[in-house]
């Protein structure tokens, strides 16, 4: 069932392919930009990925004009506020961000000091605050799941009163996203793992949360298809260019099919798991994708069946019959779960995460309902629910 | 045309403002006569502002935390919560409960600016308190018992 109204907005340019990084000393003249800011973190930096942008800019006869290449894990003001005086320092006129989740929504963060010419991000907090086009801001991301680099959203850590601040707005969504298959190639295997499990939720939620539309169904199926396609491929062959560059386009699809439907109740659970236990993202994804599709399936049984034809194509899809497509469908995605936890030992179980305890789960249940993205659920939840929906990822 | 259309522009402005009223009284009145209420009130900071209002100028309310519950509030300053309906029919949809909350929010009808686990929690004690007023006032009806089947207050 679609919405009786939906909107979709996604205006970033995607530069994606081969020399993709050299389209941008073009692209950044053409917004008259000529002295980008670096944004980065160490990993990116120590794993040589800046090479190629850096010779990339060198020869469309650009530099960068000041570099910020220590963003931690988990952003803060602090961290942005100090970016956003090294860009004035430098009289820089644009973004580069280069690196996953955190440096991305640096950058966002960043941006908004330096267009609005402000020193706190505060005011700029919640939806609706900013009302102008921010600096140009171009996007390098280092992974393929996170789908910030299509997002209108951002979330930086307040270390004094150690709250998340969410901002949301147009004005946030980058310039533009540069996928070229070079920056990916080096990702470990555990985190390609973990990252194509986390696109592949924000398709899955997409596609069968209350807001889904036609268009980012579009976006959901055919991000659902290439991963499906392509992970374990990457997982067996590294530098498989052309499977890590169909990985990276499918996390950007999938980002653009859930920053127009939303995800709902496996992120909404995730959120907590991650902030409590200290699992990555896209590992929280992945225990719970399975258990919250099986507790949506008497609201959406027609829609998860439909999955069933991007996760294993044509002739599996044609093969079951229309009844038993739903269940096959979440067979498949604990296949590919527990094919990725030979490879890389990628978590199935909570137990197996090594990080979370028993007792923890009712606590956990009880923050999930008051995550945002639950609002989008196609079924009503409760906290029996949620408990019921942890107990079954347990082990 | 529908049936929602044909109902005039002032009926419409009318039903919505007197259901605005409703609902902010009663956000006012719920703290002293409900526990579960009080308890989640409880998770709101003294001072919060929380303000629902039909975009760009009202109908609305706009209320206060004050120890176990919620004051009327006519601050002028931006609330630390608002959700905003971008249109008055959409509101009239919601209040009419043709459309139940999550339909609206996934339909883009609000707007919902401040953080999002307070929200989630107005929301909780919203639907409590339509609880304890819309069985008396409109009968427990489908399309109420869905209303508030969406939240429940957890133990």
């Amino acid at each position: 069932m679609t919405t009786s109204y939906y909107e979709f907005f996604c205006p970033v340019k995607i530069l994606a392919g081969t020399s993709a990084l050299e389209h941008v000393p073009f692209e950044l003249r053409l917004l008259g930009a000529s002295r980008p800011m670096l944004v980065t973190d160490s990993g990116v930096k120590g794993a040589g990925l800046l090479d190629p942008l850096r010779r990339a800019l060198a020869e469309g006869e650009m530099d960068f004009a000041a570099a910020f290449d220590d963003v931690p894990s988990d952003s803060s003001t602090t961290v942005v506020t100090a970016c956003a005086s090294l860009y004035r320092q430098h009289r820089c006129d644009a973004i580069i961000a280069v690196g996953g989740g955190s440096v991305i929504d640096t950058s966002k963060g960043v941006n908004i000091l330096v267009s609005e010419n402000a020193d706190r991000l505060e005011p700029f907090a919640g939806s609706g605050a900013l009302k102008r086009p921010l600096r140009p801001f171009f996007v390098v991301p280092t992974t393929a799941g996170t789908g910030s680099e299509v997002t209108l959203a951002a979330v930086i850590t307040e270390p004094t009163r150690e709250v998340k601040l969410l901002f949301t707005s147009y004005f946030l969504l980058p310039t533009a996203a540069v996928l070229d298959p070079r920056m990916t190639l080096t990702l470990p295997p555990k985190l390609t793992a973990a990252t194509a499990m986390d696109a592949m939720t924000h398709a899955v939620e997409a596609f069968i949360g209350l807001a889904k539309n036609p268009l980012s169904d579009a976006y959901a199926t055919a991000a659902i298809r290439k991963i499906s396609a392509n992970v374990i491929v990457a997982m067996d062959k590294p530098r498989d260019v052309a499977a890590r560059f169909e990985l990276a386009q499918a996390a950007t699809m999938a980002g653009i099919a859930f920053s127009n439907s939303m995800t709902s109740l496996v992120h909404a659970i995730g959120h907590e798991l991650g902030a409590t236990c200290h699992l990555h993202h896209g590992t929280c994804m992945s225990l719970v994708l399975p258990y919250a599709l099986e507790y949506n399936l008497s609201a959406r049984a027609a829609e998860i069946g439909e999955l069933l034809l991007p996760l294993e194509g044509a002739d599996t899809y044609a093969k079951t019959p229309v009844e038993e497509r739903p269940k096959a469908a979440i067979a498949s995605i604990r296949r590919l779960r527990d094919d990725l936890h030979a490879r890389c030992d990628l978590p199935r179980t909570l137990n197996e995460t090594g990080q979370v305890r028993r007792d923890q789960l009712p606590a956990l249940a009880r923050r999930s309902l008051d995550d945002g993205a639950l609002s989008y659920n196609p079924k009503a939840v409760r906290y029996e629910d949620v408990l019921g929906i942890l107990e079954r990822a347990w082990a | 045309m529908s049936a929602v259309d044909a109902v005039p522009t002032s009926v419409v402005r009318g039903y919505v403002a007197a259901l605005m009223a409703i609902l902010g009284r009663g956000l006012v009145s719920l703290g002293g006569a409900d526990a579960v209420a009080r308890e989640e009130i409880h998770g709101f900071p003294d001072g919060f502002t929380f303000e629902m209002k039909v975009l760009p100028s009202g109908p609305g309310f706009r209320v206060r935390k004050e120890g176990d519950g919620f004051v009327p509030d006519r601050g002028e300053e931006r609330p630390a919560l608002s959700i905003g309906f971008k249109h008055l029919r959409h509101a009239f949809r919601v209040t009419t409960l043709l459309d139940d909350t999550p339909r609206a929010i996934a339909d883009d009808r609000l707007v919902i600016d401040g953080e999002l686990a307070l929200a989630m929690r107005i929301n909780r004690v919203i639907d409590r308190m339509l609880r304890l007023l819309l069985p008396r006032a409109f009968g427990t009806t489908a399309t109420t018992i869905r209303l508030f089947a969406r939240m429940t207050t957890p133990p």
